[in-house]
């Protein structure tokens, strides 16, 4: 009986299983095999390469300037819907994460037609006096790439942020209040420390979203800024390149992105306790 | 410290829940219960003396300095919530210091001032405990340790026994009645429970549609209710309708019953007021004044007594007794039947507090 049970459940893991190893664990492994095909030497390579460290510099810069951007809009936005009625609120996050579902490409063109040189945001700014030159520009500039980001990664720091605020205890921050402490005061001494573990999680999970993401980036800026997404992208892209170099930097930024991943899921599990 | 509200009326937007027109004085050491049912506006009156709601007219006083104004945390009144609303992320003996460090005490004045104040609410050796470890009501004492730490000028209880269960919240009441007065401090403590009210306050006030209807000591409200509301409010209260015949005479539906009518004109609408517990069970060839024959048409054991339901003819009456034989006429003792007018009072009854 008991057997029977696990047997059927392992039929129906079946199909699953069969399309995680053709569709994920295959194409790892054979990027794996590719990276260590000469003993390594990939990796000697890479390091060697100054590409390679202008791109890290770049990834770590967007990696940490988007969600920094990212947390310091979605925090009072979320705390702002926690606040809400039930119903108001659910209908609001809905349209919160509706950018969530535009694809990279979509949400770059939409920012070059906003915010590009002719973009229709510089126009009217130009007509106050701005420079759309230097406006324009700025899209194109790492912390213009960090701009766009925050436009699906905010939503992400709110998605993670408002349930921990909906079951935070308000009546904390009046207590506070009547035992003396400002508003201010009441907000850092009391609802920072206990959503601190859930705020760093979603850190980590939308820094790691912006250090792999490369269709806005490649769309906006195409592969002249040195990010490890599209130098890896122009590396697989150009005719005789060095496959197990490509393969190389793909597992580096794999490991990063994983270990960003880890530490969100690390921080969420101390929070839990 | 003296508490007064001068006149205040607070009602919620869209609604005429609030209160209206509240003029109320605590005077100072003087534990005050306000009671009412719900929405009555008890919790808005804590509010306003709290800093948490604005009158939209009148004054709140505290020592005879107008603070409505005042925003909750320049108040220095140490509020005890429901919730208790502890800080689940501090230990106890930081919850009971946070008051403190806003104050920018220092630390080490801090820890001790907290230890004495877990102490005093007998949960000395708890600074280190984590909230989370807490029972119910450990975590009411801490609460009431870090409502007191910072010597307030008064101390408010929202409902502070409503979370914890029937036992606890009886010897609750003592320990919050014992600290009340060791610290001597004026406390205003809303309340459902009538109960509580009773046992613990000095002075009861009663509220109903967000006016004060009678402020009383205790005895005085249940023995001299101002109206029926108020009468059924506090404890059981037989409430039947007469119309006085003559001195010392008024008829109603259960016959014509004798009771002290002096004040009252002949032919006045009145309510006859009685407490179940004045109801006697008596053998029905007995001679005494208003011997009403019949039968118990529902009983119910609550322990120590019988509360029953008496059905005489024209009416019925409610009862209580120690006996547990049966019942064929009850008595009502004239000394024990007030008259109430039949209308709610328009006039607020309040009796200044007497030094017990």
């Amino acid at each position: 009986m008991e057997r029977n049970h696990s047997l059927r459940l392992g039929l129906l893991a079946l199909p699953g299983l069969v399309f995680l190893s053709l569709f994920f664990v295959l194409p790892l492994s054979v990027v794996a095999v590719e990276a260590f095909t000469d003993g390594g030497s990939a990796f000697v390579r890479l390091w060697a390469s100054g590409a390679f460290w202008s791109s890290l510099t770049g990834s770590l810069i967007l990696g940490t300037v988007a969600p920094l951007a990212s947390l310091a809009v979605g925090f009072p936005v979320a705390l702002c819907l926690a606040g809400l009625p039930p119903e108001r609120r659910t209908t609001l996050m809905f349209v919160i994460s509706l950018p969530l579902t535009f694809s990279g490409l979509i949400v770059a063109y939409g920012f070059i037609l906003g915010f590009g040189r002719a973009g229709f945001v510089t126009l009217l700014l130009a007509e106050l006096g701005a420079d759309p030159a230097e406006v324009g520009a700025l899209l194109y500039s790492p912390t213009g790439l960090a701009f766009a980001y925050s436009y699906y990664l905010i939503p992400r720091v709110v998605m993670v942020l408002v349930p921990v605020l909906v079951n935070f205890d308000r009546r904390q921050l009046r207590a506070a209040e009547s035992l003396g402490a400002s508003s201010w005061r009441a907000h850092w001494d009391i609802l920072i420390p206990q959503i601190l573990p859930a705020a760093l999680s979603a850190y980590c999970l939308v820094a790691a979203v912006a250090l792999g993401a490369y269709g806005t980036a490649l769309a906006l800026v195409g592969t002249q800024l040195p990010i490890l997404p599209l130098q890896l992208f122009s590396m697989v892209s150009e005719t005789g390149s060095d496959f197990p170099m490509a393969a190389a930097l793909s597992i580096v930024l794999m490991a990063l992105t994983s270990l960003v991943i880890a530490l969100a899921e690390g921080m969420g599990r101390f929070g839990q306790r | 410290m003296s508490i007064r509200f001068e006149g205040v009326t607070h009602l919620y937007p869209g609604s005429d829940l609030g209160v209206r027109d509240l003029t109320l004085e605590l005077s100072s050491g003087e534990l005050m219960a306000v009671i009412g049912p719900s929405g009555s506006g008890k919790t808005t009156a804590l509010g306003l003396l709290a800093g948490f709601l604005k009158p939209q007219a009148g004054r709140v006083l505290i020592d005879g300095e107008d603070v409505t104004d005042q925003p909750a945390r320049d108040r220095n009144l140490g509020i005890v919530f429901q919730s208790h609303a502890l800080f689940p992320h501090m230990t106890c003996g930081a919850n009971v210091a946070y008051p403190l460090k806003v104050r920018g005490v220092s630390r080490g004045e801090r820890e001790t001032r907290a230890r004495e104040a877990l102490d005093a609410v007998g949960l000395g050796g708890y600074a280190d405990r984590r909230v989370a470890t807490l029972s119910g009501g450990q975590s009411q004492r801490v609460a009431l340790a870090r409502a007191l730490v910072f010597r307030p000028r008064a101390l408010l209880l929202d409902e502070p026994l409503s979370a914890l269960d029937a036992g606890l919240r009886v010897s609750m009441r003592e320990e919050i009645r014992r600290v009340q007065r060791d610290f001597g401090i004026t406390t205003l403590h809303v309340t459902h429970d009538q109960e509580e009210a009773l046992s613990m306050a000095d002075r009861v006030a009663v509220l109903r549609d967000g006016g004060l209807r009678q402020v009383a000591p205790p005895l005085e409200l249940y023995d001299h209710p101002v109206d029926r509301e108020v009468a059924a409010f506090v404890g059981e209260a037989n409430l039947i309708d007469g119309e006085v015949r003559a001195p010392g005479r008024v008829r109603t539906a259960l016959g014509i019953l004798a009771c002290e009518t002096s004040g009252w004109d002949i032919g006045a609408p009145v309510t006859l007021f009685f407490r179940p517990e004045a109801v006697r069970a008596v053998d029905p060839g007995e001679v005494v004044s208003n011997l009403l024959p019949g039968a118990v048409t529902r009983d119910r054991f609550m322990g120590s007594v019988r509360r029953y339901d008496f059905a005489a003819a024209g009416g019925s009456v409610l009862g209580e007794t120690r006996s547990r034989d049966g019942i064929a006429a009850v008595a009502l003792p004239p000394e024990c039947i007030r008259l109430l007018p039949r209308e709610a009072a328009s006039i607020i009854k309040t009796t200044e507090r007497t030094e017990s």
